[in-house]
């Protein structure tokens, strides 16, 4: 697939990453793929590429994200940048054991920890080679056209974000037709790279347009006219436009299947003047973006260096196009790539800790426990405040006991009732389908009152036939009414019994006053018999 | 895990009577006690079966109840076509029981894991302590052992919860705990909305 070939793409890249961090590979079969591994990856990966304290999540709870940015990671480094911050984001906002993966995509909305990005953008991303932005290298591989693509994206980054909706300049276009003679080639390299990143990024500056047309009137492009009214579109510089264009037909299928910003294998394809390829790229992602104008929005929002956001919001939106899907696609397909590499977790040891196999597996089963505790402990009332295992397996053994005692003395009371439940059973069906349905609150309710309401709000789920349901609707509302309207104190007092017996039967949780009391009812039972 | 809370709890409703009925057809005068029995009997197996044995104490639990031969008859009632899934047999570690070799297999090799690494676990025990210094960290030792003995008492509340594992025990409390909870909203709405009458 593709997909998969970017991935691969993607992950040669990975010379240019520096990984300093000391890894063990540890194969721990598990069921759950990725829950652990990843986020420890991806951590310490991050750690790498900042050299800053990025917290840890200790609860792995990234799985498919955290793949996601790992694979992201071997992009060019100034994605990596945006990954790290991402990372950093996401592990802190995914600290919570309950979080999902939800809570992934959720935190990149927040703007909040992208600001410093671009600055940091600006200062780092500027000392690279402008010189290398140009055509001089058409043929070669990625990593020339990379630094200038950086670079752009570095100018990019400055832009805040916004809709590229609003760069729409429909009368930019004419004028460009003519400037571009040359057709797409290595700007194709530059575009597809700009396309990975300059998609999240914003196109908007007047001022790198300018600079943009400029450059691209040197240019020419005689394959862009057919172009041309996707770049209207979304661009609002002429020039810009004007070289997408020329560029579109080749990258159409590029983009497609080049969002990853492989441009390796279309790139040879690509026969024409370089040139302007910083325009071309910033045409091409503005044709791109034109192109799949409601996600593109969505990823122009996010501003700048949200690649990492970026992933994650394409991960959100499967529905998305081909092109803006190819590098969803990339992550997608990384995802896919994972789980049906085997059940093992790879797992790396954290800084400062012990390699060993023996300990690492100790540190993973040691995290689930604990992360599954955490569970519980929302499950079991009262208990956010407690810590510790001990504790916590104390009172998850009351409340199960508590409730198979609940169990017990409710079989208990239904014994007693027994006797009448073949002739109401289907009357029965029709009530407490909305008994559990209403919950605790319909229990203050006598049952023939709420006879009354079925008809009304009673909707066949499928598990019971509509013609029992009817028919014990009609027979006991037409005998239940009239009792209701005759003794509604009865009833209401017979409810406030039952509730309140549902209340005692809560609080003596913990109180081994329920076995006495089951023990005499059991005994009046037996009494009674 | 619960989806719907609601048809959830309806389904387990549904079975629940289904089982009531037909414990009441074929035992008409029982004691309260027996009634009581089989009333729980039927409301487990109500619950196991809808949860459908992907969960090692629904498997459990309709495991035990048909070892009897009482509740046999019961069992095979209330779990109808699907019986053939549940009925006893080699309790596979994860998903639907096999009743194949393989099966078996499965089975008998969780046990067997576990049962072996109980007897590591004693050996090193022994290794250790003869001869072993006095533990500084005795705080941490008495924590562990405290999580020993809880862990042992939860293993006996989860049906089917003996030969598992922490992690799963875990798993499986959290699941089974989800599930009681609803099986008791049933039986309380049951109880509730039947008219008390004197037997």
């Amino acid at each position: 697939m593709d997909e998969e070939g970017k991935i691969e793409q993607e992950k040669r890249d990975e010379d240019v990453v520096n990984r300093n961090s000391t890894h063990v590979w540890l194969n721990v079969p598990s069921t759950s793929a990725n829950l652990v591994g990843v986020c420890n990856t991806e951590t310490i990966c991050r750690e790498d590429f900042m050299g800053s304290g990025t917290s840890h999540s200790s609860a792995p709870m990234v799985d498919s994200f955290g793949r996601e940015l790992w694979s992201r990671a071997c992009d060019p480094p100034f994605e990596n940048f945006g990954y790290c911050e991402a990372s950093a984001l996401n592990n802190s906002n995914i600290s919570d054991p309950s979080g999902n993966r939800r809570i992934g995509p959720a935190s990149f909305r927040s703007d909040g920890g992208w600001n410093p990005l671009p600055p940091m953008l600006k200062g780092g991303l500027y000392a690279l080679n402008p010189p290398n932005m140009l055509p001089g290298s058409f043929c070669v591989p990625q990593f020339p056209t990379d630094s200038g693509f950086i670079e752009r994206a570095a100018r990019f980054s400055c832009f805040s974000g916004g809709n590229f909706g609003s760069l729409v300049n429909p009368f930019s276009i004419p004028e460009n037709i003519g400037h571009y003679p040359v057709g797409p080639g290595p700007m194709d390299v530059f575009l597809s790279n700009c396309v990975k990143l300059g998609s999240e990024l914003n196109v908007e500056a007047a001022e790198d347009v300018e600079m943009a047309s400029k450059e691209g009137t040197s240019l020419g492009c005689t394959q862009e006219n057919g172009e041309k009214d996707a770049c209207i579109m979304m661009s609002r510089d002429a020039a810009e436009q004007g070289v997408g264009l020329s560029s579109n037909d080749s990258d159409e299928g590029e983009s497609c299947g080049n969002r990853g910003g492989q441009a390796n294998t279309p790139i040879a394809n690509n026969a024409g003047g370089e040139g302007s390829s910083k325009e071309v790229g910033l045409r091409k992602r503005k044709r791109n973006n034109g192109k799949e104008a409601g996600g593109d929005k969505n990823k122009e929002a996010q501003g700048v260096g949200k690649n990492g956001g970026e992933s994650q919001r394409k991960v959100e939106h499967p529905g998305s196009t081909s092109c803006k899907g190819t590098e969803k696609s990339d992550k997608r397909g990384a995802q896919a790539a994972d789980p049906p590499k085997g059940d093992y977790i790879h797992i790396r040891a954290r800084r400062g800790q012990a390699t060993n196999s023996h300990s690492l597996a100790e540190r993973v089963r040691r995290e689930k426990i604990s992360e599954r505790m955490k569970l519980l402990q929302d499950l079991v009332p009262g208990c956010s405040k407690v810590t510790g295992k001990a504790v916590m397996l104390d009172e998850i053994i009351n409340y199960v006991q508590s409730l198979q005692r609940q169990v017990e003395f409710l079989s208990m009371k239904l014994a007693t009732v027994n006797p009448r439940i073949d002739s109401n059973i289907e009357g029965l069906l029709a009530k407490d389908m909305m008994m559990p349905r209403a919950g605790p609150s319909t229990l203050g309710f006598s049952p023939e009152m709420t006879a009354a309401y079925p008809q009304m709000h009673l909707l066949p789920p499928g598990l019971v036939p509509p013609d029992a349901v009817r028919r014990a609707i009609h027979g006991q509302t037409a005998s239940s009414l009239p009792r209701a309207r005759d003794h509604p104190q009865n009833l209401g007092r017979k409810g406030m019994k039952f509730k309140q017996e549902g209340k005692k039967k809560k609080k003596r949780k913990k109180r081994k006053t329920k076995k006495k009391k089951k023990k005499k009812k059991k005994k009046e039972g037996d009494s009674r018999d | 895990m619960m989806h719907n809370p609601s048809k959830v709890k309806q389904k387990i409703l549904k079975k629940f009577i289904m089982g009531l009925r037909s414990c009441n057809s074929s035992h008409e005068n029982l004691s309260v006690s027996e009634r009581r029995r089989i009333i729980k009997l039927s409301a487990d197996l109500a619950l196991a079966s809808v949860r459908n044995g992907s969960r090692r104490w629904s498997r459990a639990i309709i495991e035990e109840a048909s070892r009897s031969p009482d509740n046999k008859g019961l069992v095979q009632q209330m779990l109808g076509s699907d019986g053939d899934n549940h009925l006893p047999g080699p309790i596979p570690w994860e998903g639907r029981s096999d009743r194949n070799g393989a099966g078996h297999v499965t089975k008998s090799k969780s046990v067997v894991a576990a049962s072996s690494k109980k007897i590591v676990k004693r050996c090193r025990r022994v290794r250790r302590s003869n001869g072993r210094a006095p533990r500084r960290n005795e705080a941490a030792s008495i924590a562990k052992r405290l999580v020993k003995k809880r862990t042992q008492l939860l293993k006996d509340f989860v049906p089917g919860g003996r030969d598992m594992d922490d992690v799963s025990l875990i798993e499986e409390t959290l699941d089974y705990m989800v599930w009681l909870r609803a099986q008791v909203d049933v039986m309380r709405a049951l109880a509730c909305s039947l008219p008390t009458t004197s037997s």
